[in-house]
């Protein structure tokens, strides 16, 4: 089932086209990471999503009923900047949200303790918004996003301000409330989690949709076949290799297996099989790690961005 | 409307929580009681404070009626408790923008429910301190009556034309304070960390001046063409159609326009004040121009 369908979504400010016909749907219980550069649309979108604004045309659906206020109840929202009442109490905050959303106080509060607890935030509850961390403060908001267990959660940047330990720790909590079937929308720039986090991907530039769809199959479909990692028991004779033969450049790299060895990264012929490759290095030494390169989310990033970015300056138009 | 009172009772305790409000309520009135006290001493012993506080010109107590007074005192009182009740409107607004608790309060409540919420849990703040103070006011004045063996006038206050009185008051009052309150939530939304837009504040509390005078105009003209046309006028009419009212100056189909016209103008003003409190999260850091105003108007 679909949580999410957005279509022909466009928003325009003045003279600014913030999002232009953008079209897209999320299955329930993915975790689906928007991506795009700054003032690509991102926020507005998110901020279309949540009911804070109207677009100028095209619909959103959520749970396939049009969308509204009236649906804040299956949505729980971040923001990138924080929001929070300074001289309210924790335990307060959290409940007037969660009642501001609709939910029952019992359950509420059954939630919020959990939430509290996986938190480390029991001592704190009775303390005021302004007298915690602001790493506290963060995590205050988070379980005020969550407190009416929202069936679609939408984050902005939820890494920012985080040590690497919360992080960890938030990204366990993200974790297990996608394996409770939650469906979670996160923006961030922070590719490494994003990539590690996310099943779906949507990537905006200059309010376009640029590519929308599986993480998999998009690195499937941005892969060049051509680039290969290998991990060899022994050091290679680098310019022997390329001397002749399928490969045409070949630089050291991390070791892509958990064994030791040494790693490489190499760039074969065209016209050459991964099998005449493994032939030639082979000849040099035991090959203990083989596979093709996938793209990162990151290089896939900067080349649909900076593709567009080209193409724009070429037909010498501006969509943003 | 369940949102409403929520956000209302929330605000409120938190407001009545606060030591600033319990030292407003009861502090400053000892400070000025203290100073008027103080100043009266003075002026018993020096000729120029004596010579100032004497009055210029024998008094007439023939000039106004006594409804005259009330309605006169029904408008000091709405200008005086807007000025107080309208900045701190102003610094909730501002401060909830700029905490951007309002992009968390947008997903979840209309902008003119905020706004409504917001001006009338400080409404209620400030009729909570003027209870308290009428009931500390009260027993002492009780207290004094009872111990010189004064007679209370209770027909007097009890009687129809009073309650009559105190029922026009009110309606004027509740219609002016949402309206000049839904105004001042308005520059609120529309100000900053860095205070920008401060002159909007500063045109609001020149025009309630404006209708101030206006209405102690009316006070002796009542019947004036400038005084019933002020009273139609919801800029005005909180203050000189409350003092005609009162004052009995005012025809009865004139109030009624007068205060539909003014509670229409308020709910209209929360509405376009609660548009521009959700549509200015987009203008931040921006000094807003008019144009962006009646942009905000435009924007779905």
């Amino acid at each position: 089932m679909k949580i999410l369908e957005i279509d022909s979504l466009t928003k325009q400010y003045a003279s600014v086209r913030a999002l232009n016909g953008i079209s897209f749907s999320v299955e329930e219980g993915s975790i689906c990471g928007l991506l795009g550069p700054n003032g690509a649309g991102k926020t507005t979108l998110l901020r279309i999503i949540s009911a804070i604004l109207l677009p100028d045309s095209g619909s959103v659906k959520i749970a396939g009923k049009d969308h509204g206020l009236h649906l804040s109840h299956l949505i729980g929202y971040m923001p990138e900047e924080r929001g929070l009442y300074d001289s309210m109490r924790v335990e307060d905050q959290i409940m007037y949200f969660g009642r501001l959303k609709g939910a029952d106080p019992k359950e509420l509060r059954a939630t919020m303790e959990e939430y509290l607890t996986l938190f480390n935030l029991q001592d704190d509850r009775k303390r005021r918004i302004k007298e915690l961390s602001k790493g506290n403060q963060q995590k205050v908001q988070f379980v005020a996003t969550m407190v009416h267990r929202p069936r679609l959660v939408i984050l902005d940047e939820p890494f920012s301000g985080f040590d690497p330990i919360n992080s960890a720790l938030l990204q366990q909590v993200i974790e297990k409330l996608h394996s409770e079937g939650t469906t979670i929308i996160l923006s961030s720039h922070n590719m490494p989690s994003v990539e590690e986090m996310c099943n779906d991907i949507v990537l905006v530039n200059h309010g376009n949709l640029v590519l929308s769809g599986a993480l998999d199959d998009i690195k499937e479909a941005n892969r060049d076949a051509s680039q290969l990692l290998l991990t060899t028991r022994k050091p290679l004779n680098l310019p022997l290799l390329t001397s002749s033969g399928p490969i045409l450049n070949i630089e050291p790299t991390q070791a892509h297996s958990h064994r030791k060895g040494f790693g490489y990264l190499l760039q074969k012929r065209d016209d050459a099989s991964n099998g005449e490759v493994l032939s030639a290095v082979a000849l040099q030494g035991e090959v203990i790690h083989f596979e093709e390169k996938l793209p990162t989310l990151a290089e896939i990033f900067i080349a649909r961005t900076t593709g567009m970015e080209k193409q724009n300056e070429n037909a010498g138009t501006v969509t943003a | 409307m369940k949102q409403l009172k929520l956000i209302i009772s929330n605000e409120y305790a938190t407001d009545l929580r606060s030591k600033s409000f319990w030292i407003a309520t009861f502090v400053f009135p000892l400070i000025a009681v203290a100073f008027g006290i103080f100043i009266g001493f003075m002026s018993e012993d020096s000729k120029v404070l004596s010579t100032a506080a004497a009055p210029t010109a024998p008094s007439d107590d023939s000039d106004i009626t006594g409804l005259q007074a009330a309605g006169m005192l029904c408008g000091l009182l709405l200008t005086l408790f807007l000025m107080i009740n309208g900045a701190q409107i102003f610094n909730k607004v501002k401060a909830e923008k700029t905490n951007r608790i309002v992009e968390i309060m947008a997903t979840m409540v209309p902008g003119r429910t905020m706004l409504l919420a917001k001006v009338v849990s400080v409404g209620l703040l400030g009729f909570t301190q003027i209870a308290l103070w009428i009931a500390l006011g009260g027993s002492i004045g009780l207290a004094v009556c009872f111990w010189l063996g004064v007679d209370i006038p209770l027909g007097n206050i009890f009687s129809l034309d009073a309650l009559s009185m105190l029922l026009w008051g009110l309606v004027y009052f509740f219609g002016g304070y949402i309206f000049y309150g839904a105004m001042f939530a308005a520059c609120g939304a529309l100000s900053g960390k860095n205070n920008e837009n401060q002159e909007y504040m500063t045109i609001i509390t020149f025009v309630l001046l404006g209708a101030f005078y206006t209405g102690m105009f009316a006070v002796d003209h009542g019947s004036s063409q400038l005084a019933m046309w002020c009273s139609l006028i919801p800029f005005t009419s909180p203050t000189v159609g409350c003092i005609r009212a009162v004052a009995g100056t005012q025809p009865w189909w004139q109030s009624a326009i007068s205060v539909l016209l003014l509670y229409g103008a308020a709910f209209a003003t929360i509405a376009f004040a609660g548009k521009m409190y959700t549509s200015a999260l987009l203008m931040r850091g921006k000094k807003l121009s008019p144009r962006d105003l009646i942009a905000f108007m435009k924007t779905r």
